[in-house]
């Protein structure tokens, strides 16, 4: 179950892949939609921490549309606003498919809702 | 070749019985004869292990094949979380979002939801991954403790709880300490992200299982005296640890016990159905003849081994300053508590004018031994 909040925060770690290394572009996905109750609470101390038109693009490439491309005044969010964003953020999961880097190209598999960051030694940047 | 004494002539400042007194009554004895009989039904014991050529395809084998193999057992040994996490976890504010690296089962994953946080399991295993989020029903990512792929400043905590002992150089080590470090937020105001790390022990209290460490070594296992480091300061502070109080300075409690073997392929006997508890209080739960004993295979049960390295007293300390310091984070001195830690940074700004290289820092808020790990519990800002 990758969620949005989780794709957010996750960027391409291969040795030297520093250019457009996040976000990384969904493929051939299975989309499960798991209603939470909703913690407005929480997304408003995430909120800062969002890369907000990551977000924005990955949801559209998803099919949702729900979200302003430009994030709104922190300050001026209406319950309405953050009903969209709790459900993007945290009720789409992703089951099956991939997550790809569009700088270096490499491939992070979704299995069972658990993507493999995993990467073979030699690929591994420390 | 420096140990003057041997035997069980060691008495430490914080041993119950005066020296004078040879009551013997009350005491069970400690001492197991070495190895009697070379029985078959022995539990294998831990073997030193050298230095690793290839650590990383040495680990595969010794650390993550075993834990694939061994996942759906070792999970039901290890659904219990640990009080001390669990109150750590609860000295967090609510709606925080933190990882655990080297999750395992994920079995913090429930804790966390308990105190109100989000909380992303990171694990190597994919085995033990399927247990968390089937069982205890989390966020998991397929990684190693080395990862680096979370984005700066996105969590507000990060534990890592027993996993970090599997990594069999310094370097690969702190190199996971930094990758704990990494992700979580700076702030320029209190409150500030925290991380805590617990590992296993060298130093290991008479009643352990484990025999392992200072236990491996018969004549040290009567005399091993639980040792004590300082605790700045510290939310989780000993309640549930009563045993590595108050005195500080015991620098030299610890005997420097002959060759040290913090390197170590623990043995782990398989067996699918949960093994009954093998030694100690097993008749309280014989009687009511549960399904286990009745399943048990007669098959030779299988023995992994996996690798662990023992962190000796002041080690992991060391280790977090240490891997602080290669990522340029200034270190809080020892005795900088909460309540003055704002004036000190206020200090630390005047001085800095500017500089934007050095703005890191970090603060150790305690350090200690329990139950036979060590634990660390550190705070990470921006000036």
């Amino acid at each position: 179950m990758v969620r949005l909040i989780t794709h957010n925060m996750l960027a391409c770690h291969v040795k030297n892949c520093t250019k457009d290394n996040f976000p990384l572009s969904f493929s051939e996905v299975e989309l499960v939609i798991r209603p939470t109750e909703e913690n407005l609470d929480f997304l408003k101390r995430f909120l800062p921490k969002l890369d907000w038109s990551a977000l924005v693009h990955t949801a559209r490439s998803l099919g949702d549309e729900s979200l302003p491309e430009e994030m709104p005044e922190i300050s001026s969010w209406t319950e309405e606003q953050l009903k969209a964003l709790h459900h993007v953020l945290m009720e789409i999961h992703v089951e099956e498919g991939n997550m790809i880097c569009k700088g270096c190209g490499h491939v992070y598999p979704i299995s069972n809702g658990i993507p493999n960051m995993l990467l073979a030694e030699h690929e591994v940047g420390r | 070749m420096t140990q003057p004494e041997a035997g069980p002539s060691t008495i430490t400042s914080n041993s119950p019985i005066p020296p004078s007194s040879k009551s013997k009554k009350t005491k069970e004895k400690p001492i197991k004869t070495p190895e009697p009989r070379p029985e078959p039904k022995q539990k294998p014991k831990p073997v030193p292990v050298g230095p690793f050529e290839r650590p990383d395809e040495e680990e595969e084998k010794n650390v993550h094949e075993v834990y694939e193999a061994i996942a759906g057992h070792f999970s039901q040994t290890r659904h219990k979380p640990w009080p001390f996490i669990q109150k750590f976890l609860h000295s967090l504010p609510p709606n925080s979002i933190g990882l655990d690296s080297g999750a395992g089962n994920g079995k913090y994953l429930p804790s966390s939801r308990e105190a109100n946080l989000e909380m992303i399991a990171l694990d190597r295993s994919s085995g033990l991954l399927e247990i968390a989020r089937n069982e205890n029903g989390g966020e998991c990512v397929r990684g190693d403790l080395g990862f680096r792929g979370w984005r700066d400043g996105v969590f507000d905590f990060a534990i890592s709880i027993a996993a970090i002992h599997h990594l069999s150089t310094p370097e690969r080590r702190r190199q996971a300490v930094k990758s704990l470090m990494r992700p979580l937020k700076l702030s320029t105001k209190s409150t500030y992200s925290k991380f805590m790390i617990y590992v296993w022990a060298y130093e290991q209290g008479t009643l352990s299982k484990r025999r392992m460490g200072t236990l491996t070594n018969a004549s040290a296992a009567e005399s091993t005296s639980i040792p004590k480091e300082t605790h700045p300061a510290t939310s989780v502070e000993s309640s549930l640890n009563q045993d590595i109080t108050t005195d500080k300075e015991d620098e030299n409690e610890v005997k420097e016990i002959e060759e040290k073997i913090q390197d170590l392929l623990v043995p782990w006997v398989y067996s699918k159905p949960p093994p009954p508890k093998a030694d100690i209080g097993s008749d309280s739960n014989q009687n009511n003849g549960s399904i286990e004993s009745e399943i048990k295979e007669k098959e030779e049960p299988k023995v992994y081994h996996r690798y662990y390295h023992l962190f000796v007293k002041g080690e992991l300390r060391e280790m977090v300053i240490q891997s602080a310091k290669e990522d340029n984070y200034q270190i809080i001195p020892d005795g900088i508590e909460s309540e003055i830690l704002e004036n000190h940074l206020n200090d630390l700004r005047q001085n800095q004018q500017g500089e934007k290289e050095n703005d890191k820092w970090i603060r150790v808020r305690g350090v200690g031994w329990e139950a036979d790990n060590w634990w660390i519990e550190c705070e990470v800002g921006k000036l």
